[in-house]
């Protein structure tokens, strides 16, 4: 069984390898049957990749411990779901994951009809074809997930008990598929950069995948926090360790991407910006996939480390050398026609959105690398916790957001600044309202405060603007729900942005809440009673229970408000059989309207009756996940496929970069 | 320099990325200036650098003594020392052992003592630069999760803050309006907000040509 899983590896880096240098050596030579085989060839590469995926997972469910990766990362009472997970739950399962759904993309995108894009498609097959066949090679020379071990083991080692978890079970593949959908774009900007074909073709090819990508990365890095919040114990979701950062990097930079391409399709500008952007985008995930999985910076969570450094700092080497080099030697190609003409313009604010997710992202990660930096240079260590990115990261994201409630409303080429004034006089008013309004509540500190204020005015101008929109349907007739349905599904990469956007409010609602989060601990005897913010934990008694994989001590508590009960906790300690070495405490949530109570077991001595608990009141932490799912569905409504709005929009771009530098037809 | 027959038209992006690398440049000039200076602040004063060293070494006695007696100190939570400020600055301290946690969330031993002292310190009167500067020299400084403002480690915070300047200097050139030769396109018709309407329009008048004749 390992023989064929290994065998269809080996066969599906042999095909992507071929793929790779006749696309290319077709393309060049213009070759159309070379090009058609090598197309072929990685198709036929990520059939093999699906087998041998295959082989992996029917290798896990007949328990084959005569694999290593099998023993390694489960054992015969790792349930079900955990058993499937396990394909991504070590080094050499991810790689080969990745390569796979790698290859899978890649297929998607070339089986798209070659009609406009034909000159750009060899290319985007041989790039496409040879990014896979890196994963492929380190899966196949050193990171092989189906070697076998000499003896054959009764029992398999179990997975990483902390990875046991719902969110952690999807969270992995989110980001897979985030980062590998980043590939995507990125084949079509090398391709069009080799091939002169800067027209567009590749714009309207990647920009798509580029959503998506976003898409899974966002739900990726979701279900991220929600793992750390339920399962890790130290109250927050979000803790700036370097994997996280690593992930955000690239969603900073596709963020960027998304805004400005805007402006390239409407008004055919920024346009070397937006390739760079592309190409920058997928160097990050690479960069960050290597700064965590080489164990350069050190993490919480660095599950997987490994060997594979070398090889993978080389390829990062070449694929961001290689890319910088493309664009300088194009960079001739790639002047845009007309300019911005007026800081109260569309344009304007682009640039504007484009500079604070620029600087976002540099601080990110100049805070990642500056321990690594610093120790080379200075040979001091430093480390660079969660107030560093707090402080700095945070007020520039909050200037993104009061900007999403301006750059909607400013109209393209040159706006009226007083008009704009207008229609930002409500937000402002009901903004500076709540403000006045908080403070006579008694909430005191400047940064909560102006991050309410920040929320609220871009909330309130993104719901007007869609009202603007409902009113001038209900003209035409229609009720309300008819005026709001028929105007979202008209225009639905605007509207759905906008509901991206009220998204990103609430969860900015949530972060701010963050500042409010209270936190106490104590050492508790069965009645006693620990206050925490505005509840309070009375601890009611112990509970132990066994399971097949687990050994379960619980403490239950209630929770009080006032002197009302209002829920119950029950934190517990897990100890998982073959990993007692390695007890996990986990936490127990109750979610209230306003926040969270979250309590967390800290010693648990039955004998002696006393249970010691740690205890974070987490206000607004619901507005977290619930702005990420609208966001998410706001973001599946702008890239549902609107084949109308695309044809215009690909009409509008191609006439722009015709040389027509004339914003405007004067014909009529 | 490539392109030097760019030069006569607009403000377009490559002649923006010329200047990108002058901002980047301008950037780090000022950033590594910045650091300089403040290291050089730090250098020539003497006095206020000393002062905090000398309260420092005077607490440490102090807090010996407290720390002979841990029951007591921990007992006496009811000295008037703030339970918040105690968090905060706790907050801002790593935990010697695990990597990446503060002494908050760490629930080791040994950052329940140092906890302890930073509660005995601060009851003593130490503010928190010297209990900060205190647990530095002896863990050295990977023992702060945020680097000092001052300083080579000031780079940490001036370098990004530095690009983010020179990133709005180099839109505010961008978007400054009114170079000449644009202002006659500008002030043209009222916006259009659609691709859509924009498309109609088009279509329309397309059509209306085609049928006249």
């Amino acid at each position: 069984m390992a023989e064929l899983g290994y065998g269809s590896v080996a066969a599906a880096f042999g095909a992507a390898v071929y793929a790779a240098v006749a696309s290319a050596v077709g393309a060049w030579r213009g070759a159309p049957g070379l090009v058609q085989s090598g197309r072929r060839a990685l198709w036929l590469s990520a059939v093999l990749g699906t087998a041998a995926v295959a082989v992996l997972e029917i290798s896990l469910y007949r328990h084959d411990f005569s694999i290593a990766y099998v023993w390694k990362t489960s054992s015969l009472t790792t349930p079900g779901l955990y058993l499937m997970t396990a394909l991504w739950g070590g080094q050499e399962g991810s790689l080969l994951f990745w390569s796979w759904l790698l290859g899978v993309f890649l297929s998607i995108a070339l089986a798209r009809p070659w009609r406009a894009d034909v000159g750009l498609l060899p290319w985007f097959a041989a790039v496409g074809a040879s990014i896979m066949s890196f994963f492929l090679g380190l899966v196949v020379f050193q990171a092989n997930p189906f070697a076998r071990l000499d003896v054959l083991p009764a029992d398999g080692n179990g997975l990483n008990a902390l990875l046991q978890h719902p969110g952690m079970a999807f969270h992995p593949p989110m980001l897979y598929l985030g980062f590998t959908g980043l590939a995507v774009p990125y084949a079509f900007a090398v391709a069009a950069l080799i091939t002169r074909r800067l027209d567009a073709s590749w714009l309207s090819a990647s920009r798509r995948w580029l959503l998506v990508a976003w898409l899974c990365l966002t739900i990726g890095l979701a279900l991220g926090g929600r793992w750390a919040y339920d399962v890790l114990g130290w109250g927050g979701y979000w803790g700036w360790d370097p994997v996280e950062n690593a992930a955000l990097m690239p969603w900073l930079a596709a963020t960027a991407f998304l805004h400005s391409i805007m402006a390239e399709e409407r008004r055919g500008l920024f346009r070397t910006w937006n390739v760079a952007l592309v190409l920058l985008t997928f160097c990050l995930s690479l960069i960050g996939t290597f700064l965590t999985r080489a164990g350069l910076v050190a993490s919480v969570h660095a599950f997987a480390q490994s060997d594979i450094g070398d090889s993978f700092l080389a390829f990062t080497i070449v694929v961001v050398a290689g890319s910088l080099a493309l664009l300088l030697w194009r960079l001739p190609l790639l002047r845009a026609t007309v300019r911005v003409e007026s800081v109260v313009s569309r344009e304007a604010a682009f640039l504007g959105n484009n500079l604070l997710f620029m600087g976002a992202l540099f601080a990110v990660f100049w805070g990642t690398t500056f321990p690594i930096i610093s120790e080379w240079v200075t040979g001091q260590k430093v480390t660079i916790g969660p107030a560093y990115f707090n402080r700095l990261v945070l007020p520039i994201l909050g200037a993104a957001v009061l900007l999403m409630g301006i750059g909607p409303l400013v109209a393209w080429r040159r706006a009226d600044a007083r008009s704009v004034g207008r229609l930002l006089a409500r937000p402002a008013f009901l903004s500076l309202a709540l403000v006045a309004a908080l403070v006579a509540g008694g909430v005191r500190q400047p940064t909560a405060l102006a991050g309410f204020a920040v929320s609220a005015f871009a909330g309130a101008a993104t719901i007007l603007e869609i009202a603007r929109g409902v009113r001038a349907r209900r003209r035409l007739g229609e009720n309300v729900g008819t005026a709001f349905v028929r105007l979202v599904a008209r225009n639905r990469r605007r509207y759905g942005g906008y509901i991206v956007h009220l998204g990103v409010v609430v969860l900015a609602v949530g972060i701010t809440g963050n500042a409010y989060k209270t936190e106490a601990e104590g050492a508790l005897r069965e009645g006693d009673v620990l206050t925490s913010g505005a509840y309070a934990l009375r601890f009611d008694g112990f509970e132990q229970a066994s399971e097949p994989d687990r050994q379960i001590d619980r403490a239950r508590f209630t929770v009080l408000q006032g002197d009302r009960s209002v829920g119950t906790v029950a934190p517990s300690r897990q100890l998982f059989r073959n990993r007692e070495e390695q007890p996990m405490t986990i936490p127990s949530v109750l979610h209230r309207p306003l926040g969270d109570v979250y309590a967390l077991l800290g010693g648990f001595d039955p004998e002696a009756g006393v249970v010691t608990v740690k205890v974070h009141v987490n206000p607004l932490v619901g507005c977290v996940w619930l702005g990420l799912l609208v966001l998410a569905l706001g973001t599946m409504l702008a890239a549902w496929p609107d084949g109308r709005e695309q044809r215009v929009l690909d009409a509008e771009l191609a006439r722009l970069l015709a040389g027509r530098s004339s914003p405007r037809p004067t014909a009529a | 320099m490539r392109r030097s027959g760019g030069g006569t038209t607009g403000r377009t992006w490559p002649r923006g990325a010329a200047g990108a690398v002058r901002v980047v440049a301008l950037a780090t000039a000022v950033a590594v200036s910045g650091a300089v200076g403040a290291a050089r602040v730090r250098a020539q004063a003497p006095l206020p650098g000393s002062a905090p060293i000398g309260a420092t070494t005077g607490v440490t006695t102090t807090g010996a003594t407290i720390g002979a007696a841990p029951v007591d100190s921990a007992a006496a939570s009811s000295t008037p020392v703030d339970e918040a400020e105690v968090l905060a600055v706790a907050r801002g301290l790593n935990c010697p052992i695990c990597q990446g946690r503060n002494l908050v969330e760490c629930p080791l031993p040994v950052c329940a003592e140092m906890r302890d002292e930073i509660r005995a310190r601060l009851a003593a009167g130490a503010d928190r630069a010297a209990i900060i500067q205190h647990f530095v020299d002896y863990y050295g400084p990977a023992v702060r999760n945020t680097p000092p403002m001052s300083g080579l480690l000031g780079l940490a915070w001036w370098v990004p803050v530095g690009l983010l300047v020179g990133g709005a200097w180099l839109v505010a050139r961008i978007v400054r309006p009114g170079a000449g030769s644009g202002m006659a396109m500008a002030t043209g018709q009222g916006d259009i907000e659609s691709p859509y309407a924009a498309a109609l329009e088009r279509m329309v008048a397309d059509r209306e040509r085609g049928e006249t004749p």
